[in-house]
């Protein structure tokens, strides 16, 4: 249980390539996760900060795989 | 294929040419692995894509590895052959599109039927034109009826 919360209080930071990934891809996924985590874009570059409401098993990885998504679906 | 697919912990990260696989493709491979596994895009999208997959259950990350180059030669033939095929589809579009528009299948026998429906000349002679009500209408129906205004 301690182990839990302690990684619910640990950010997540991700680096995303904006050559890649679109950045209102992100800020919709961010507006998406939102019942499960807080987010916002850090700089340009693109980082995100990610911060857990509730244990998600792979968190960054499962946001990561959504903004994908969106930017594919954006750009095709 | 080792300098194409480099096995790190429990990722495999593959280096994919651009100048072979258009981004399209990429984006497109990618998104057919988003169930199996974490994909992360990153590199030179001029000079070198390096894609990271990071499986989600126990696979074997140079067989997964091995899946996605497959998946983008899958996808680099479907984008060829859809460049190649495109006019003719567009033509069979515009044709379909065409013989379904009700403007132009018109003719004159149809225009005459049309014509004679506005112009209410047709002989009734099953009575089509009565409405159900009154031409099934019973007559102890418009007694109860009447019973009940009255």
């Amino acid at each position: 249980m301690k182990n839990i919360k302690e990684k619910m209080k640990q950010k997540i930071k991700i680096k995303l390539s904006n050559k890649f990934y679109d950045k209102d891809a992100i800020k919709e996924a961010l507006s998406d996760f939102a019942g499960v985590c807080q987010g916002r874009i850090l700089n340009d570059s693109i980082e995100v900060e990610l911060e857990p409401k509730e244990p998600v098993e792979n968190l960054e990885g499962e946001f990561c795989n959504y903004v994908l998504g969106l930017t594919k679906d954006k750009l095709i | 294929m080792d300098n194409k697919l480099k096995i790190i912990g429990d990722s495999v990260i593959l280096s994919i040419n651009p100048k072979l696989y258009h981004l399209e493709v990429i984006y497109s491979a990618s998104y057919v692995f988003l169930d199996k596994a974490y994909v992360f895009l990153d590199g030179d999208p001029e000079k070198e894509i390096l894609v990271t997959l990071k499986p989600k259950e126990n696979i074997d990350l140079e067989k997964l590895g091995g899946e996605f180059f497959n998946e983008l030669v899958n996808y680099a033939d479907y984008r060829t052959r859809a460049k190649q095929t495109q006019k003719i589809r567009e033509v069979l579009l515009q044709r379909a599109l065409f013989t379904n528009d009700p403007i132009k299948q018109t003719s004159p026998e149809f225009d005459d039927l049309i014509k004679g429906l506005e112009d209410d000349k047709f002989d009734d002679t099953d009575d089509i034109a009565i409405p159900w009500d009154e031409k099934y209408k019973r007559e102890d129906e418009t007694e109860n009826k009447d019973k009940i205004k009255q």
